[in-house]
């Protein structure tokens, strides 16, 4: 399931701003409160591909550690995929929280 | 440790130097990170742990291949446009270079000529129809859906078509070289022939281009269609 939306957990570690691999796994991490724990080369992969969609930008820069690093950040057209994603998300989230409580909105039945 | 598991990653991938070179950059930052981000005392175990977390060595390098795939696809596409443009333009320039200095074809090679012009003129309009479809999946449904899919059917549609527009192209280019053979054969050499001759280069380069490629598009997806086989099959 996780891998299906591993494109919106990208884009959506990216949205805090600007960074490279690792650090995206950690923003991935941090924000899921440690639930997701994908393997953590797999997250290269989906960089190059949204870089290829022109939904991420990417440059070499130089860390403190003197290493090169490739920092990758959100294009206008990933802010957008990401907000229609976020969207499409809420709205399959609401139906699912419907289902399975009863109430239309989600919200919990009386 | 990490350097081995570096150049698993970048073997893996082939022939496509620049991506195993980036990859083995970026993986080699996100290893020394991990490293560093690692308290333990004993600095192989946490080579291993880094090494662990970041998964077969074998499986990136095929995502990345298959994502690699999107880009090519891309160029591809541009490619073939610029080339079919290319060729357009070579041979009304020669057309009209013919008519500038009155080349007549000889009337024993007017027949053959005519054959040999309507096959051109079909190929021709054969590789502008294929590459139409070819700049369609290529720039636009390839990119946007098969990175998600792997080696997916479009993919393979796309080889198919761009394969049957260099096809086509080649035929066309052929065909002009037979034409300007026999229009250069039935005129006096001269200065002015190096125009017609270098046009004929001109689009045998853009057709050879193509070729290579379609080639090496068609050999990064098979290596990429193995790669993910390998894998599917190890898990």
């Amino acid at each position: 399931m996780l891998k299906g939306h591993l494109d919106m957990i990208v884009l959506a570690a990216l949205s805090a701003g600007p960074a490279h691999g690792y650090a995206v796994i950690e923003e991935i991490r941090l924000r899921s409160g440690q639930s997701f724990n994908l393997p953590e080369g797999t997250v290269y992969p989906v960089l190059h591909r949204l870089e290829q969609a022109g939904l991420l930008s990417s440059r070499w820069v130089v860390a403190a550690s003197g290493r090169q690093r490739r920092v990758y950040a959100l294009t206008r057209t990933g802010q957008r995929a990401l907000a229609e994603r976020q969207a499409i998300w809420q709205r399959f989230s609401a139906a699912i929280t419907g289902l399975l409580t009863g109430a239309p909105d989600g919200r919990k039945p009386a | 440790m990490i350097d081995e598991y570096l150049d698993t990653v970048a073997a893996a991938l082939g022939r496509d130097r620049h991506l195993a070179r980036r990859i083995r950059h970026e993986l080699g930052d996100h290893l020394q990170e991990a490293l560093t981000a690692d308290p333990s005392p004993d600095r192989e175990a946490a080579a291993r742990r880094a090494i662990a977390r970041c998964g077969d060595a074998n499986m990136i390098a095929a995502q990345l291949a298959v994502a690699a795939l999107s880009r090519r696809s891309q160029h591809l596409a541009f490619a073939v446009v610029l080339a079919l443009l290319g060729v357009l333009l070579s041979m009304k320039g020669r057309l009209a270079w013919y008519a500038a200095m009155h080349w007549k074809m000889a009337d024993e090679m007017t027949s053959a000529a005519a054959t040999l012009g309507w096959i051109t003129r079909f190929a021709f309009w054969a590789a502008i129809f294929a590459g139409a479809i070819a700049w369609v999946y290529g720039g636009y449904r390839v990119s946007r859906d098969a990175p998600a899919a792997g080696c997916s059917r479009r993919l393979r549609w796309f080889c198919v078509v761009s394969g049957a527009t260099t096809s086509a192209l080649l035929v066309s280019v052929f065909g002009d070289a037979g034409l300007a053979t026999m229009r250069l054969l039935s005129t006096s050499p001269s200065a002015a022939f190096l125009l017609p001759v270098a046009s004929i280069l001109f689009e045998m380069v853009c057709a050879g281009t193509l070729v290579c490629l379609v080639i090496v598009l068609v050999r990064r997806a098979v290596h990429a269609g193995r790669l993910q086989a390998a894998c599917a099959h190890s898990s």
